[in-house]
C-alpha cells in the first residue's frame, strides 16, 4: 500500500506540475501578446517623447540664438559669459549664426498642434519647425554628428545632431523598426527573462513523470486495474458535481465519457491484453462478462448522451474490445446487438452522422470477424446463416430505417446518401460471401434487389426522389450481382454477357418508361458496357481457338446481340429518345459483327461470311442512317484487311493462287468503300486500305530480303512488286483524270517508287542489284525532273536515301576496309547524291542531296582513318566541321541550314568519339624532345575549332538562320565545357582545385570578358564555387605518399586557398555587378548573376565559410571543434564589420549559439578537464572579443 | 573577325587556313605514331570522371559519421589477431611480405601498424585491404606477378585503399552501431571482413588507389613501370584484352566496379614511360629474382635488377 500511496502522491505531483507548466505556458503565450502590446505602447511613448524632446531642444536653441543676438547688440561682455558655459552641457550653437533672424513664417499644422509655443516665443518660432523649402540663404551648415566612439550620448546630444535650420522636427520622428528586428530583440529578452524558468519546470516534470512510471511498474495487475478504474471514476466525478452548471457542462460530459471509455479499456485489458500488464482474469467467461459490463455502461451513457458525438463515441468504442477478444458467434451477436442498440438510440432524433459511424464501425467489425472466423465458417453452415441474418438485421434494418417517416428528407444530403449506400453495399457483400450455393446466393441477391426496387418505388410515391433513385440503382446493382453469381451454372461466358446486355436493355427500357433521365443514362451506359464486354470476351474466345461448335455458338450469340442492338437502336431513334453519344452503340454493334465473323469456323467460310454480314449491315446503315454504324463498319472492314494482310505476310514466299484468293476479296471490299462519293469517311478508308495493301507487299518483300531467301524463290515477289508499281501508277492516273478526291495524292507516286525499289532490291543476282537500282532510281529521277508526277520525285529521293542507308550499313558491317574497295563503294553513292542535287533543282530535296553528300564525307573519314588510328576520325570530323561552316556561309539560306547542321553533326560526332575513344587513350606523341599526350593535342585543337565557330562572323544568309542564332551563343559554353573536360582528364584530382581557381581568376579578367562575353564572370563565380567544393573534398578525403610538395594535399590546398582568397579580393574590384545582373546567354546565368550581384558578399563568402567549417569538422580533433568553429564565427563577425554585411553578424551569432550548445551538450560530457577548460576559455575570450568589437565599431554594425 | 560584307575577312581566312593546316598536321602526326586506344569504344573513362565527384561527396558524407581512426585502429587490431593466428610459422612467403612492408610504411600517413598477410589459395590472383592497416594477399598473386616491384605496386594499391579510407568507409555504419553496444567487436570484424572481401569499390576509388600506388612507386626505389606490368599480369588469367572483342556497352561501363584492366595497364605504362623519358639518369629496381627467391630488396640487392635510362623509356 505504501507503493500505492507513493504512486498516488507522485501522480498528483506530476499532475500538479503539469498543470503548472501548462499554466505557465498559457501565461507566457497569453503574456507574450500582452507584453508585445505593452512594448509597442512603450515604444510609441518613447517615440513621442523623442519628438517632444527634439522640439524642446530646438526651442532652447532658438532661445540661445536670441539670447546671443541680444547680448551682441549692447556689448560683447556676454561672450565671456557664454564662453564660461561648459560646452558639453549646452546644445552646440549653429555656426555661423545668422545676423538677422528671418521673419516668422506660418507653421505647419502638425507643429501647431504639437508645439503650442508661449506668448514670448511666438514672434520667433524655432527654425526647426519651418518647412525645408523655407530655409533662408544664410542658414548655417548642420553640425557634424557626434563621434560614435564616445560614451552614450544624452538625448540632448542626439538632438544636437539634427540640423536646426534645415530639418523639420518630423524628420526626427523615429521610423518604425522592421518586424524581424523587433522579433530578434524580443527573443533575446525572452530567452534571458523567461525561458530558463520554463525549461526548468519542464525538466522537473519530466523527472517526476519518469519516477511515477518507475513506481507504477512495481504494482501487480489487479492493483493497476483498480487504479485505472479509480482514475476513470475520478474523471467521471465532475459530471454529477458540477455538470449541471452551464460553463462546466461540456467539459464534464467529455470527462465522463473519457472515464467510461477508460473503464471499458480496463475491463478489456483485465481479461485479454497481457501486454498492458492489467490482465488478472484468465478464463474467457468472466472476462467476457466483465467486458459486457463495460459495454453496458457505455451503452447506458450513450443513451443519456446529450450530443451526437458522445453517443457515437460510446457505441463505437464498445466494438473495440469485441474486436480484441477471440471471435465466436457470440461476439458477433453482441456486436450486432450493440449496433442495433446504437441504431435505436437516436430514434427521436435525426442523427445521421451517428448512424453512419455506427454502420461503418459495425461493417469494419463484421469484416474483421469474417476474416478471422474463416475456419469456423467453413465448418458451420448455421454460423453462416446466423452471420448473414445478423447482416440482414443490421444493414437491412439500417436501410429500411431510412424510409421511416421521421427520417424522410426531401432533399439529397451527403450523410443520408452515404448511410443508405453503406447499408446496401454491406448487405450486398454479406449476401455475396455467406451463401455457399450459387442458386442461394443469386436468390438472396435477387430478393434483395426486389426489396430495393419495391422500396424505391415506394419512395417515389412518397416524393422522395433521391431515395427512389438510390434504391433503384441499388436494385440494378444487386440484380447484376445476382446474374453474375449465376456464372457457375452457365458455362458460356458470352451467353451470360448476352443475358446481362438484355437485362441492361430492360433497365434502359424502365428508364425510358418512367421518364427518369438518370436511370435512362445509366441503362444506356450499362448496355454499352455489357455489349463491349461481350465483344471483348468474344475476341478472347476467338484467340483461344475453341472447338468449331463453340465458336459457331459464340458467333451466333454475337451476331444475335448485334441484331438486338441494331433493333434497339432503330427503336430508340424512332422514339426520339435523347441519349448521350448515340454513335457509340453503332460502334459496339460493328465490333460485335467483326468479332462474330472472326469466330466463324471453318476458316474458309470467313471471307464469304464477312462479305455478306458486313456488306448487308453496310447497306442497312446507309439506308436508315443509324448513328455510328457506318463508321464502325468501315473500321471493321479495315480490321478484316488487317487480318488478311497478316495472312499474306505469314504465307511467304507467295504462291500466285493463294495470294489472289486472299488479296482480291479485300481489294473488292476496299474498292466498295472507295467508290462512294457521298460519305468521305468510307472513301478515305478504302483509299487507305489500297495503300495499305501496297505497303504490305513491300513489307513482305523486305522481310524476305532480310531473311535471305534464295533468289529463285522470289520470282513471284519481283513480278508482284513490279506489277504493283504499274497498278499504282495506273490507279494514280485514273484517279487524277476522274478527279476523285484523295486524302494525299502524292502517296501513290511514293508507292510506285517504293514498289519499284523493292523489286530492284530483290533481283536475284547480287552483281546486278546495284546497277539495276541505280538505273531504276536514275530513271525515276529523270522522269521526276521532266514530267513531275505527284510524289514521284519525293518517292525517288526517299529511295535514294534508303539505298544510302543500305550501303552504309554494308560498309559499316564490313569495316575495316582497305582504301581502294572503300572508294569503289563510296563513289557511286557520292554520284547518286550529286544526281539528286541535280534533279531536285531548287526544291527542298536538294538539301537532302547535300545531307547525303556530307554524310558520305563523314562516314568516309571514319572508314578511311580508323584503321590507321582510332584517334584520327575525331580530328577529321573537326576539320570537316570547319569546311561545313565555311560552306554554310556561302550557300543560299535553305541549303546553308543543312550545311550548318552537317557542321554541328561533325562536332557532335567528335564529341561521341571523344567520349568513347579519345578520352581513354593515354598515348603520348613525341615532337622531337617534347612528349605530349595525343589526347591533349586533340582537346586543344577541338577547343580552337569551337572558338573559331564562336568567333565566326556569319554572313547575312547564315546569320538569319534560327539554328545559327540559337547554337552560336552556346558555343562559348561548349568551349568552356571543353576546357573543363580537359582539366578533368589531364589534371590529377589533387591539382583540380588549383586549376578551377585559376580558371575562375582568368575568367574574371576584364580584357578576356571584353573579348568573349560578359557572362564569363558568372562562370568565374561557378568555377570558384567548384574550386571550393573540390578543395573541401580533396583536403578531407585524399592522402598522398608523395614526398614532393606538389604531391601533398596540404600544400596544394594552401595554393588553392590562396588563389580563392585572391579571387575574393579580385572580385571586389573586377566583378561588374551591373553586367552580372544581365550577363546574356542561358537563362539560368541571369538568375545566378542577379542573385550574386544582389548579395555578392554572401555568395562568395558563404561557400568559403561552409567549406572551412566542414573542413575543420573533418580534419581536426573533435574535442577542439567547438573552439575552431567559434574562431571561425569570430572571423565572420569581424568580416561583418569590415564589409558592413549585417547578415554575416547574424550568421556569426547563430554559429556562436551552436557552439554554445555543443559546448553544453557534447564538450561537457566528452572532453577532459584540461581540454574542456581550454575550449571554454577560448570560446569565452572570443565572445569577449566580439563584444569589444561590437562596442568599438558599433556604427558599422547598425 | 572582321565584318566585311563583300566577303570573308582575310583574318578569318587566315585563321581557317591555320586551323585546317593544324588539323592536317595533327592527322599526320597521329597517322605517323598511330596511337591506339586500349579498348575499341568504352564509356568507362567518362563514367569514371563523372563518378569522381559523386564518389567524393559520398565519402564526405560518410566521413561525417562520428567514428574515426581510433575505432579503425581497434578494428584493425582485431583483424590482425585473427590473421596472425592463421599464419604458419616460418612460411617464406609471409616472411617475404613482412620484409617488404617496412619499405611501404614510411609513405603512410595514418597511424596504423601495416602488415600484409598471406591467406593461401583463393582461386585467382588478388589482394584485399581491410581497415586498420591489414592487407591480404592470395598465394596466386605471388605466383602470377613477375617481379618484386610489381608486388610492391599491388601492395601500394591496397595501402592506398586504406590510406584513402575506402575500406573503412564501408564499415563506418557498423562501427557506429557498435557504439550502442548492440554488437561485439569480434562479430563486427567477422561481418566487416565478409563484406569487404565480397564487395568491390567504385571505379573512382580504384582509380584513386591506382594513382596512390603510382605516386608511391615514384617516391620509392622501384621501377614505376611495375604498376602497368602488374595490371598486365592480373589481366593475363582473363585472356588479356583485345580491342575487337569489346563492343560498346554503356550499362556495363556504368556498373563495373573497376576500371577496365586494359585501360589501367595502358595508362600507367604510358605514365611510367613518360616519367622515364623525363628522368633518363634515374635507376630503379625491378627485383625479378627477389620475388623468385622470396628475398626482399634490403636483403638481396642485385645489380642486374637495377634498370634505367633509355632502355626503360623505349620499353
Amino acid at each position: 500500500m505504501a507503493d500505492v500511496l507513493v504512486f498516488l502522491v507522485l501522480v498528483a505531483m506530476a499532475g500538479l506540475l503539469l498543470v503548472l507548466a501548462l499554466a505557465a505556458v498559457a501565461v507566457l503565450l497569453g503574456g507574450r501578446g500582452r507584453l508585445r502590446q505593452r512594448l509597442e505602447r512603450l515604444e510609441a511613448q518613447v517615440g513621442r517623447l523623442d519628438v517632444r524632446l527634439a522640439e524642446l531642444v530646438l526651442q532652447l536653441q532658438s532661445l540661445d540664438e536670441r539670447l546671443d543676438g541680444l547680448q551682441r547688440l549692447p556689448s560683447h561682455g556676454a561672450d565671456a559669459i557664454a564662453a564660461e558655459q561648459p560646452a558639453e552641457n549646452l546644445p552646440k550653437p549653429p555656426e555661423p549664426a545668422p545676423a538677422n533672424p528671418p521673419a516668422p513664417e506660418p507653421q505647419p499644422p502638425e507643429a501647431q498642434n504639437t508645439q503650442q509655443p508661449s506668448q514670448a516665443e511666438q514672434p520667433l518660432p524655432p527654425r526647426g519647425l519651418r518647412p525645408p523649402g523655407a530655409t533662408p540663404a544664410g542658414t548655417p551648415a548642420p553640425p557634424r554628428p557626434p563621434a560614435p566612439t564616445k560614451a552614450p550620448q544624452p538625448v540632448a546630444a542626439q538632438a544636437r545632431a539634427t540640423p536646426p535650420g534645415t530639418a523639420p522636427p518630423q524628420a526626427n520622428r523615429p521610423q518604425p523598426r522592421p518586424r524581424s528586428r523587433q522579433l530578434w530583440q524580443r527573443m533575446e529578452r525572452l530567452v534571458s527573462e523567461n525561458w530558463t524558468g520554463i525549461l526548468g519546470v519542464v525538466v522537473v516534470v519530466a523527472g517526476v513523470t519518469f519516477a511515477a512510471i518507475n513506481v507504477a511498474l512495481r504494482l501487480d495487475a489487479f492493483q493497476r486495474f483498480l487504479l485505472t478504474l479509480l482514475a476513470a471514476a475520478a474523471l467521471s466525478l465532475p459530471s454529477p458535481l458540477i455538470g449541471r452548471r452551464e460553463p462546466w457542462r461540456n467539459l464534464s460530459d467529455w470527462m465522463r465519457s473519457g472515464g467510461a471509455a477508460l473503464a471499458l479499456f480496463a475491463c478489456t485489458a483485465a481479461g485479454g491484453l497481457p501486454q498492458l500488464g492489467l490482465q488478472w482474469i484468465h478464463s474467457p467467461g468472466p472476462a467476457l462478462a466483465l467486458v459486457s459490463l463495460g459495454v453496458a455502461l457505455n451503452l447506458a451513457l450513450a443513451g443519456i448522451a446529450r450530443t451526437e458525438a458522445i453517443a457515437s463515441l460510446h457505441v463505437v468504442v464498445n466494438l473495440v474490445p469485441l474486436l480484441i477478444v477471440p471471435q465466436t458467434g457470440l461476439t458477433l451477436a453482441i456486436a450486432s446487438a450493440v449496433a442495433l442498440v446504437g441504431y435505436g438510440l437516436p430514434l427521436r432524433r435525426r442523427w445521421n452522422r451517428h448512424l453512419l459511424l455506427v454502420t461503418w464501425a459495425y461493417a469494419a467489425y463484421h469484416a474483421s470477424w469474417f476474416v478471422r472466423c474463416q475456419e469456423l465458417l467453413e465448418d458451420g453452415g448455421q454460423l453462416r446463416t446466423g452471420a448473414a441474418l445478423a447482416a440482414v438485421l443490421v444493414f437491412g434494418g439500417g436501410a429500411v430505417l431510412q424510409h421511416r417517416v421521421r427520417a424522410l428528407q426531401p432533399r439529397l444530403e451527403a450523410l443520408p446518401l452515404a448511410l443508405q449506400l453503406s447499408n446496401w453495399g454491406a448487405l450486398g457483400l454479406a449476401l455475396l460471401v455467406y451463401p455457399q450455393q450459387a442458386a442461394a446466393r443469386a436468390t438472396a441477391l435477387a430478393l434483395a434487389a426486389a426489396a430495393a426496387l419495391v422500396l424505391g418505388l415506394r419512395a417515389r410515391r412518397n416524393g422522395q426522389g433521391w431515395l427512389h433513385l438510390s434504391d433503384v440503382l441499388v436494385a440494378q446493382a444487386l440484380a447484376l450481382a445476382a446474374l453474375l453469381s449465376l456464372q457457375p451454372l452457365i458455362a458460356n461466358t458470352p451467353l451470360l454477357l448476352g443475358t446481362l446486355q438484355l437485362e441492361c436493355l430492360l433497365f434502359l427500357g424502365l428508364g425510358v418508361l418512367e421518364g427518369e433521365a438518370t436511370i435512362r443514362r445509366i441503362g444506356w451506359w450499362l448496355t454499352l458496357l455489357t455489349g463491349s464486354a461481350l465483344a471483348l470476351v468474344g475476341l478472347v474466345e476467338a484467340v483461344q481457338e475453341l472447338g468449331s461448335a463453340v465458336q459457331l455458338q459464340n458467333s451466333a450469340v454475337l451476331l444475335g446481340a448485334a441484331g438486338l442492338g441494331s433493333a434497339s437502336q432503330w427503336l430508340l431513334r424512332r422514339r426520339g429518345v435523347a441519349l448521350p453519344l448515340p454513335p457509340l452503340l453503332g460502334w459496339v454493334i460493328a465490333t460485335q459483327v467483326w468479332v462474330g465473323t472472326c469466330l466463324t469456323a471453318p476458316e474458309a467460310w470467313r471471307p464469304g461470311l464477312t462479305l455478306v454480314a458486313m456488306g448487308g449491315l453496310l447497306l442497312v446503315a446507309r439506308r436508315h442512317q443509324l448513328p455510328g454504324l457506318l463508321a464502325g463498319l468501315a473500321t471493321a472492314v479495315g480490321l478484316a484487311h488487317l487480318q488478311g494482310w497478316f495472312w499474306i505476310l505469314e504465307h511467304q514466299p507467295w504462291q500466285a493462287a493463294g495470294l489472289l484468293h486472299h488479296l482480291l476479296p479485300l481489294l473488292v471490299l476496299a474498292l466498295l468503300l472507295l467508290w462512294n462519293r457521298q460519305d468521305p469517311w468510307p472513301r478515305r478508308c478504302g483509299w487507305v486500305l489500297v495503300q495499305g495493301s501496297g505497303a504490305v507487299l513491300i513489307l513482305g518483300s523486305a522481310v524476305q530480303a532480310l531473311q535471305a531467301v534464295e533468289g529463285d524463290r522470289l520470282g513471284v515477289h519481283v513480278a508482284v512488286l513490279l506489277a504493283g508499281a504499274g497498278f499504282a501508277a495506273l490507279l494514280q492516273v485514273l484517279l487524277e483524270r476522274r478527279a476523285m478526291p484523295q486524302p494525299w495524292p502524292p502517296l501513290l507516286g511514293w508507292m510506285a517508287a517504293g514498289l519499284a525499289t523493292s523489286g530492284a532490291m530483290l533481283v536475284p543476282q547480287q552483281n546486278w542489284r546495284d546497277p539495276v537500282a541505280l538505273l531504276a532510281l536514275g530513271a525515276l529521277l529523270g522522269l521526276a525532273r521532266w514530267l513531275r508526277p505527284a510524289g514521284l520525285l519525293a518517292g525517288s529521293a526517299t529511295a535514294v536515301l534508303l539505298l544510302h542507308g543500305w550501303r552504309w550499313l554494308n560498309l559499316l558491317l564490313g569495316h575495316p576496309w582497305a582504301a581502294e574497295p572503300l572508294l569503289a563503294r563510296l563513289l557511286p553513292l557520292v554520284g547518286l547524291a550529286l544526281a539528286l542535287i541535280w534533279a531536285a533543282r531548287s526544291s527542298s530535296l536538294r538539301r537532302l542531296g547535300i545531307d547525303l553528300l556530307g554524310l558520305n564525307a563523314g562516314l568516309g573519314a571514319f572508314l578511311l582513318f580508323d584503321p590507321l588510328s582510332p584517334l584520327i576520325p575525331g580530328v577529321a570530323w573537326l576539320v570537316l566541321a570547319l569546311i561545313a561552316l565555311e560552306g554554310a556561309n556561302r550557300l543560299p539560306r535553305a541549303e546553308a541550314l543543312h550545311a550548318l547542321g552537317l557542321g554541328l553533326g561533325y562536332l557532335t560526332a567528335f564529341s561521341g568519339s571523344y567520349l568513347l575513344v579519345i578520352s581513354q587513350s593515354p598515348a603520348y606523341i613525341s615532337l622531337g624532345p617534347l612528349s605530349l599526350r595525343g589526347r591533349l593535342l586533340i582537346e586543344l585543337f577541338a577547343i580552337a575549332v569551337i572558338l573559331y565557330w564562336w568567333f565566326f562572323h556569319a554572313g547575312s544568309r547564315l546569320a538569319q538562320l534560327r539554328l545559327w542564332r540559337s547554337v552560336q551563343p552556346c558555343l562559348l559554353e561548349a568551349a568552356l565545357l571543353g576546357v573543363g573536360l580537359t582539366i578533368l582528364g589531364e589534371i590529377t584530382v589533387l591539382w583540380r582545385p588549383v586549376a578551377w581557381s585559376l580558371l575562375a581568376l582568368v575568367l574574371l579578367s576584364t580584357p578576356l570578358r571584353r573579348l568573349f562575353a560578359q557572362r564569363l564572370q558568372v562562370y568565374s563565380v561557378l568555377f570558384y564555387w567548384l574550386s571550393v567544393a573540390t578543395l573541401v573534398a580533396m583536403l578531407s578525403t585524399l592522402e598522398s605518399p608523395s614526398a614532393q610538395w606538389y604531391g601533398q594535399p596540404q600544400q596544394i590546398g594552401l595554393v588553392a586557398i590562396g588563389l580563392q582568397l585572391a579571387y575574393i579580393v579580385a572580385s571586389h574590384h573586377r566583378l561588374d555587378l551591373e553586367q552580372l545582373r544581365q550577363p546574356g546567354g542561358l537563362a539560368p546565368l541571369a538568375w545566378i548573376g542577379q542573385r550574386v550581384a544582389n548579395r555578392r558578399n554572401r555568395w562568395l563568402y558563404y561557400p568559403m565559410f561552409a567549406a572551412v567549417a566542414y573542413y575543420l569538422a573533418l580534419r581536426y580533433d573533435r574535442s577542439l571543434l567547438t573552439l575552431l568553429w567559434a574562431a571561425e564565427a569570430f572571423i565572420i563577425y569581424v568580416l561583418s564589420a569590415v564589409l558592413r554585411e549585417g547578415q554575416f553578424r547574424v550568421v556569426a551569432l547563430l554559429g556562436l549559439g551552436g557552439c554554445l550548445l555543443r559546448l553544453l551538450a557534447i564538450d561537457m560530457a566528452q572532453a577532459d578537464l584540461g581540454l574542456r577548460g581550454l575550449v571554454f576559455i577560448g570560446v569565452g575570450l572570443l565572445m569577449l572579443a566580439m563584444n569589444a568589437i561590437y562596442n568599438r565599431y558599433r556604427s558599422r554594425f547598425e | 573577325m572582321s565584318a566585311d560584307p563583300r566577303g570573308p575577312g582575310r583574318l578569318r581566312l587566315a585563321l581557317l587556313a591555320l586551323l585546317l593546316a593544324g588539323g592536317a598536321v595533327l592527322v599526320a602526326l597521329l597517322a605517323r605514331s598511330r596511337p591506339g586506344s586500349p579498348l575499341e569504344a568504352s564509356l568507362a573513362t567518362p563514367f569514371q570522371l563523372l563518378g569522381t565527384p559523386v564518389h567524393l561527396v559520398d565519402r564526405l558524407a560518410s566521413r561525417a559519421i562520428p567514428v574515426g581512426s581510433l575505432q579503425e585502429r581497434q578494428l584493425g587490431d582485431t583483424f590482425r589477431q585473427r590473421y596472425e593466428a592463421q599464419l604458419k610459422p616460418g612460411d617464406p612467403n609471409q616472411t617475404y611480405l613482412d620484409g617488404l612492408m617496412p619499405q611501404l610504411r614510411p609513405h603512410a600517413r595514418r597511424p596504423f601498424p601495416y602488415r600484409a598477410f598471406l591467406v593461401g589459395r583463393c582461386g585467382s590472383p588478388n589482394a584485399w585491404a581491410l581497415p586498420g592497416g591489414v592487407i591480404l594477399v592470395s598465394q596466386e598473386l605471388l605466383e602470377q606477378l613477375g617481379s618484386e616491384a610489381e608486388l610492391v605496386a599491388v601492395l601500394a594499391h591496397e595501402l592506398g585503399h586504406i590510406e584513402l579510407g575506402h575500406s573503412f568507409d564501408a564499415v563506418r555504419f557498423q562501427l557506429l552501431a557498435r557504439r550502442g553496444g548492440s554488437e561485439r567487436l569480434g562479430q563486427l570484424a567477422d561481418g566487416a571482413a565478409r563484406l569487404l572481401l565480397q564487395q568491390s569499390y567504385s571505379k573512382a576509388a580504384e582509380h584513386e588507389a591506382d594513382d596512390y600506388a603510382h605516386a608511391l612507386l615514384l617516391n620509392s626505389r622501384y621501377d614505376p613501370g611495375a604498376l602497368g606490368r602488374a595490371f598486365a599480369a592480373l589481366n593475363r588469367p582473363h585472356g588479356g584484352w583485345d580491342r575487337a572483342e569489346r563492343p560498346v556497352d554503356p550499362l556495363r561501363d556504368l556498373l563495373r566496379s573497376h576500371p577496365p584492366g586494359a585501360l589501367r595497364q595502358a595508362d600507367y605504362a604510358q605514365r611510367a614511360a613518360a616519367w622515364w623519358r623525363q628522368h633518363p639518369s634515374e635507376r630503379r629496381y625491378v627485383g625479378t629474382a627477389n620475388l623468385k627467391q622470396r628475398q626482399p630488396l634490403p636483403q638481396l640487392d642485385l645489380a642486374k635488377e637495377w634498370v634505367g635510362g633509355a632502355a626503360q623509356a623505349a620499353r
